[in-house]
């Protein structure tokens, strides 16, 4: 049985009339780097900051490590890091007085080690070299990278990091995912975000969300592997009409759509349902006949972005 | 880095984390030019006041009243004006202690801390009222007391100063509870001003029609601290009792009503 650092479940959150959650369940397996996925609005944030105690649910419950995260929420925060989209700090301190007013609210250590565990957690986040630096002077990335440095400063159980990285350019982002790279196997993560691209490259389980509901929740493979693969040809010659009508009477093929030919070549689009058949017959079975050339030929395996395109866009009435 | 390791609980209940943040709160005045320079302008401007009412104002040509107004009068019309400003100047300096930090975004990342909320609370007032009672009241008092022996030619009565100063040091603490009162009501600036900075202006006003209320306003310090410091008389211990007993009232309030906000 896998061991869960948060469980949810039927959570409602209502700020007057509107539902930010509704009947949420959730379940993030300890050690994992768990992808937050939902459109804006889809209650993403509302969870996280039910989780750290910040909000108080309106129905359901939610437990994080054990505890419950609204009578032991002071404990709860205890044993987990937050950062929050928008991160705030004393502006008028620097990055390293901010993390040692931030570690002083968990168990004392000496001097010496909280000054080692400060440079740590600024080697991590890569501001060794702005520690004494003013915050109000930092650039957007590096309070971005700050805020993880400060989520992380007690060396919590759980991460739990709202959209650590969509505001962010680039590199920044770039930056950001390598940090979630380096804490998988030290933490448990658990970040939301809006850009798919950035969950598939780092998280192991992803948890996709609309309208303040679970859509799907598995591991990035499993929601992967359940996707459907596809080709995409370009065929002309005096047989080219014929090419899909020869496609889809292949058992391996799901669905076959097809382009009216512009200057004679035709667009075919093909779904299979047997990948390692399809890779194998599918060019045999076009140019079986003689009098078709192909032009373009093109394998595209499902991306996150697909997967997560059909369940929103499945999800709405 | 090395592997994750689970923190123990430290503090107790509504007091979890209260000594780190009133660190903080404190250290915000005291580890700056802060404190200092708010020395200056309220030891400039209550001494100010004075010495215009003990040096230049009996020089004016005017009513012979007035040239003949007594030490003690002076005293008297000097602390009822000089709590006016101390009351205000607690306004003033203190209105954004919490709701800055609303506005920015800090509470949310205290909160997300093992910092309970009644505990920000009490750490905004136990880390900011000894900086504002020490800039705003002790300190221009000194200065006081030394113009007063100045214009008496003789050292004024150390109780009665003292007792004055605390009187005022009590209002001071109050307006910061009302105002921490306030700020978690509303993130408007223009409230957490308007109401305690009307009460003390309106305060002397209503007792006017009102004489019983004299003895149940917190405001009405200043004129207590006036008898303490022209006569030596404490004119009503009730007051003194209700205002520490406001002061507490305001705490209670803002702790209570912060636990349920924000959720």
């Amino acid at each position: 049985m896998v061991e869960h650092a948060v469980r949810i479940a039927g959570l409602v959150k209502r700020f007057g009339g509107l539902v930010a959650l509704d009947g949420l369940d959730l379940e993030v397996p300890r050690g994992s780097v768990f992808g937050f996925l939902g459109p804006n609005g889809a209650g993403k944030t509302t969870a996280m900051r039910i989780l750290v105690g910040l909000l108080r649910p309106t129905a359901g419950s939610a437990t994080v490590l054990g505890l419950d995260a609204v009578a032991d929420t002071v404990a709860v925060r205890q044993r987990v890091g937050y950062l929050a989209q928008h991160p705030a700090f004393y502006d008028d301190l620097t990055a390293r007085q901010n993390l040692r007013f931030a570690r002083g609210f968990y168990p004392p250590s000496p001097d010496r080690r909280v000054d080692a565990e400060i440079d740590e957690a600024l080697e991590l986040v890569g501001l060794s070299g702005a520690g004494d630096q003013a915050v109000g002077g930092l650039s957007g990335g590096q309070r971005q990278r700050l805020g993880i440095a400060q989520a992380q400063i007690h060396r919590p159980e759980l991460l739990v990091l709202d959209e650590p990285a969509s505001a962010l350019d680039p590199l920044g982002r770039r930056d950001v995912l390598a940090i979630l790279e380096r804490l998988r196997g030290v933490t448990t993560v658990l970040y939301s975000t809006h850009i798919l691209d950035d969950v598939q490259r780092v998280s192991d389980t992803v948890a996709i969300l609309q309208d303040g509901r679970r859509l799907a929740q598995a591991p990035m493979a499993e929601l992967l592997g359940g996707a459907a693969t596809s080709y995409a040809l370009t065929v002309t010659g005096e047989g080219a009409e014929q090419v899909p009508h020869r496609l889809a009477s292949q058992d391996w093929v799901a669905q076959v759509t097809t382009s009216p030919a512009v200057e004679g070549h035709r667009d075919v689009h093909v779904t299979v349902s047997d990948d390692d058949r399809a890779a194998a017959q599918l060019l045999r079975v076009v140019l079986d006949d003689d009098r078709v050339v192909v032009t373009a030929f093109r394998r595209h395996r499902s991306q996150l972005e697909d997967v997560f395109v059909d369940l929103v866009d499945g999800a709405r009435p | 880095m090395s592997g994750a390791t689970a923190s123990t609980s430290r503090g107790a209940g509504a007091l979890t984390g209260v000594a780190n943040q009133t660190r903080r709160e404190a250290s915000s005045w005291w580890a700056s030019r802060r404190w200092a320079v708010s020395a200056l302008v309220w030891t400039g401007l209550v001494n100010g006041l004075l010495a215009l009412i003990l040096w230049v104002v009996p020089n004016l040509d005017g009513p012979a009243e007035i040239a003949d107004t007594t030490l003690a009068e002076s005293a008297l019309q000097f602390t009822g004006l000089a709590a006016v400003l101390a009351g205000a100047g607690v306004v003033l300096m203190a209105q954004g202690v919490l709701i800055d930090d609303r506005r920015s975004g800090v509470v949310e990342w205290l909160l997300s801390k093992p910092l309970a909320r009644p505990a920000l609370i009490i750490a905004k007032l136990v880390g900011h009222a000894p900086p504002l009672v020490v800039t705003i009241v002790v300190l221009p008092w000194v200065l006081v007391g030394v113009q007063l022996w100045l214009a008496g030619e003789a050292v004024w009565p150390i109780g009665q100063w003292l007792g004055a100063v605390a009187l005022l040091s009590l209002l001071v603490v109050f307006q910061l509870a009302v105002v921490l009162v306030l700020s978690t009501v509303t993130t408007s600036r223009a409230v957490v001003l308007a109401v305690p900075l009307g009460a003390l202006l309106a305060a002397d006003l209503f007792t006017t029609f009102a004489p019983w209320a004299s003895d149940w306003l917190p405001w009405g310090l200043g004129r207590l601290a006036s008898l303490v410091l022209a006569h030596g008389v404490l004119a009503s211990t009730q007051l003194v009792v209700v205002s520490v007993l406001a002061t507490v009232g305001c705490v209670v309030a803002a702790a209570w009503r912060f636990e349920r906000s924000q959720r």
